[in-house]
């Protein structure tokens, strides 16, 4: 790509030229018209002259020939009659009396003559001279005027140049500002005093570093939070390890053992969960978004934590539509009904049930998970779903970060999902809703979709 | 010696809980911000330790509100906002001392007895009374020259008793600092403690107030 001061200097020099060269082809024809008729006077007054007056008749020496067509003009003159050669000012072969009054044209030689014949009484004269004098003295005329504008083309190319570059100083300033920032620095570009060629440029950028600077805060919080919230379960920790280093007894010791080993456990969930919402959280890199069968995730979520379900005495109930095909990560997908539905396993009572059903309509897909649990208090029902917010009195551990991450991916795929209490098994229901009204324009911007 | 200790997470609580009473301390352990001004208010604790991130409510409201309330507790804070900022933030507020997490357990409890002392306006962390030391920060008894083995409930009571020498302690305030709420404790323990420490010290090292109670006399 060339530069733009390059491209202007290129393009205007380049039209002037042309427009130059334009110029002095209308001016070269109008010259050579203008030397015709100066050259056409001057045969035919010479002609003219000649026929009437006597004075310079025996002046004229026989037969000198016409070397140099510079010297211009040959007189003829047939003084009394026919049979008789003509005077002439030069010799020249191929001119005859009959030759037409008037201009005309005549070929001697490789060369054309434009001739004047004038008639007085007896005395007939023709006035000639060779065609191509009038061609170079038209040329020689042109070049004398185009020369010395030639010489003209660097100064306004020198012009040219300090044109554009005045032109291009707000880009330059634009450029400078930008260049001369630290890369913490993303306050927007001052607008006001650019040119409306740049402003675009530069409010697309100022929305570009806007919607940057959104992004690098939260992920900023997140890091903070997410180190603040590791902080809880490392102390822990240590005071897990410190108190089986100063345990005196064997039952002291298993006991202390199995409180490390609840600690680790724990940290660990917490940084898998930290994992999970780095790789799938609203601020997460982009990811292909393909057909997905909902159906066949739910009731594979649904078989994995069985298990768990199992191990609480917990009956999970699971009506499903088939086929169920949405737009959206597969993986993400999966973390979301995963999160939900290992909340209303951790919530219900021991010998209660959790129920899954999932409603596919022409409008849109619902997916929602009962519990027979506690359920949670309706002001509370959208803090949940802060990141690390945990509940008083909770004991099920948790990093609370796991409706959050639902959350997010459920925004991420356009669904909405929502916290209500169940009203046939008294506890929570979580609803998951999907639009399908509006084709694939719910997707997020960073789900690239693939055919 | 008698500890509240304000805690929401239940493995850091139960660690602490665990550790204190180790440390011989006794140890009452709430999970709520609420509750502990209540607790706080009765008096019973010579020191609280307090967790600034309570999910019901912050914990530097309930330091200032303990302290609005003209309650002089010795409070030493927990919490994980490690700035100098929040440090000054929360001392103002009326912290004795401050302990970031992660923290040593070792510390907490130096810091604890620290401030413990300084409220005891005893610097030092060896109380001496006749022939006998006790060093509070290595938890040490020594009679006569000669370092005693003592279990941390003994040394707890006489730590109690010498802190004050000639004031009389009832056997229900005795029983009070040296254990928590859920603790099972035969009545007659103290005597046991007592009685096993007479043993060690001589029997008139601490003396029997008839019906009231128990007291090192004065020299």
């Amino acid at each position: 790509m060339r530069s733009i001061r390059f491209r202007l200097l290129l393009g205007l020099l380049g039209s002037m030229l042309i427009v130059q060269l334009l110029i002095y082809l209308l001016i070269f024809a109008r010259i050579e018209d203008e030397i015709d008729d100066l050259f056409d006077g001057e045969l035919e007054r010479s002609a003219i002259a000649l026929s009437t007056g006597t004075a310079l008749l025996p002046v004229l020496p026989p037969h000198r020939s016409v070397e140099n067509p510079q010297e211009g003009m040959v007189i003829s003159i047939w003084a009394d009659s026919q049979n008789r050669p003509p005077l002439q000012s030069a010799r020249l072969e191929g001119l005859s009396h009959s030759t037409p009054p008037g201009f005309s044209k005549i070929v001697i030689g490789n060369r054309q003559w434009r001739l004047f014949g004038a008639r007085s009484g007896d005395r007939f004269v023709v006035a000639a001279q060779p065609a191509d004098v009038r061609n170079i003295a038209a040329r020689q005329i042109t070049m004398r005027i185009l020369l010395p504008s030639l010489a003209v083309v660097p100064v306004t190319g020198l012009m040219i140049l300090l044109a554009v570059t005045f032109g291009l100083r707000p880009l330059m300033r634009v450029t400078s500002d930008l260049r001369s920032r630290s890369h913490r620095d993303l306050s927007p570009i001052a607008t006001d005093r650019l040119p409306p060629d740049i402003a675009p440029v530069a409010n697309a950028l100022n929305e570009l570093m806007l919607r940057l600077g959104n992004i690098i805060a939260a992920q900023r919080n997140f890091i903070a939070d997410a180190a603040h919230e590791l902080l809880t379960p490392l102390t822990a920790l240590r005071l897990q390890a410190q108190l089986l280093a100063r345990a005196e007894s064997a039952s002291r010791q298993r006991e202390a053992l199995s409180e490390l080993q609840g600690g680790v456990s724990r940290t660990l969930q917490l940084a898998r969960q930290l994992l999970t919402l780095a790789r799938h959280g609203a601020d997460a890199a982009d990811q292909t978004a393909t057909a997905v069968d909902l159906e066949a995730i739910v009731r594979n979520v649904v078989e994995i934590h069985r298990p768990m379900a199992q191990a609480k005495s917990i009956r999970t109930e699971v009506v499903t539509q088939s086929p169920c095909v949405i737009v959206g990560c597969e993986e993400a997908l999966n973390t979301m009904v995963s999160s939900v539905i290992e909340n209303a396993i951790k919530y219900a009572d021991i010998d209660g049930i959790v129920r899954v059903r999932l409603q596919a309509a022409a409008e849109g897909i619902l997916l929602e998970i009962e519990d027979s649990g506690p359920g949670i208090p309706p002001n509370e029902r959208e803090r949940v779903f802060d990141r690390f917010y945990r509940r008083t009195g909770n004991t099920a551990s948790g990093s609370g970060l796991g409706l959050a991450i639902a959350r997010e991916i459920a925004t991420r795929h356009g669904a909405a999902i929502t916290l209500q209490s169940s009203n046939s098994l008294g506890g929570l229901s979580a609803r998951i809703r999907f639009d399908l009204t509006g084709s694939a324009d719910h997707l997020d911007k960073s789900l690239r979709r693939v055919a | 010696m008698k500890l509240l200790l304000i805690e929401d997470d239940r493995m850091i609580g139960w660690a602490l809980h665990r550790g204190l009473t180790d440390e011989g301390f006794s140890v009452d352990w709430l999970d709520d911000g609420d509750a502990s001004v209540v607790a706080c208010s009765e008096r019973r604790y010579d020191a609280a330790i307090l967790d600034l991130g309570l999910p019901s409510r912050d914990g530097t409201q309930v330091l200032a509100e303990l302290r609005r309330l003209g309650n002089t507790l010795p409070i030493v804070v927990v919490t994980a906002r490690e700035s100098i900022a929040d440090r000054i933030k929360g001392l103002n507020a009326g912290a004795d001392d401050y302990v970031c997490k992660p923290f040593d357990f070792d510390e907490l409890v130096a810091r604890l007895r620290a401030v413990l002392r300084r409220r005891a306006g005893q610097p030092e962390t060896i109380l001496r009374h006749r022939d006998v030391t006790l060093n509070m920060a290595t938890r040490q008894v020594a009679h006569q020259g000669q370092l005693l083995n003592v279990s941390a409930k003994e040394f707890a009571l006489l730590e109690i008793l010498l802190q004050r020498p000639g004031i009389v302690f009832t056997r229900t305030q005795i029983h009070d600092k040296l254990y928590g709420w859920d603790q099972e404790v035969e009545s007659n323990t103290v005597e046991v403690y007592i009685h096993s420490l007479r043993r060690k010290l001589g029997h008139e090292f601490i003396e029997n107030v008839r019906s009231v109670g128990y007291r090192i006399p004065q020299s």
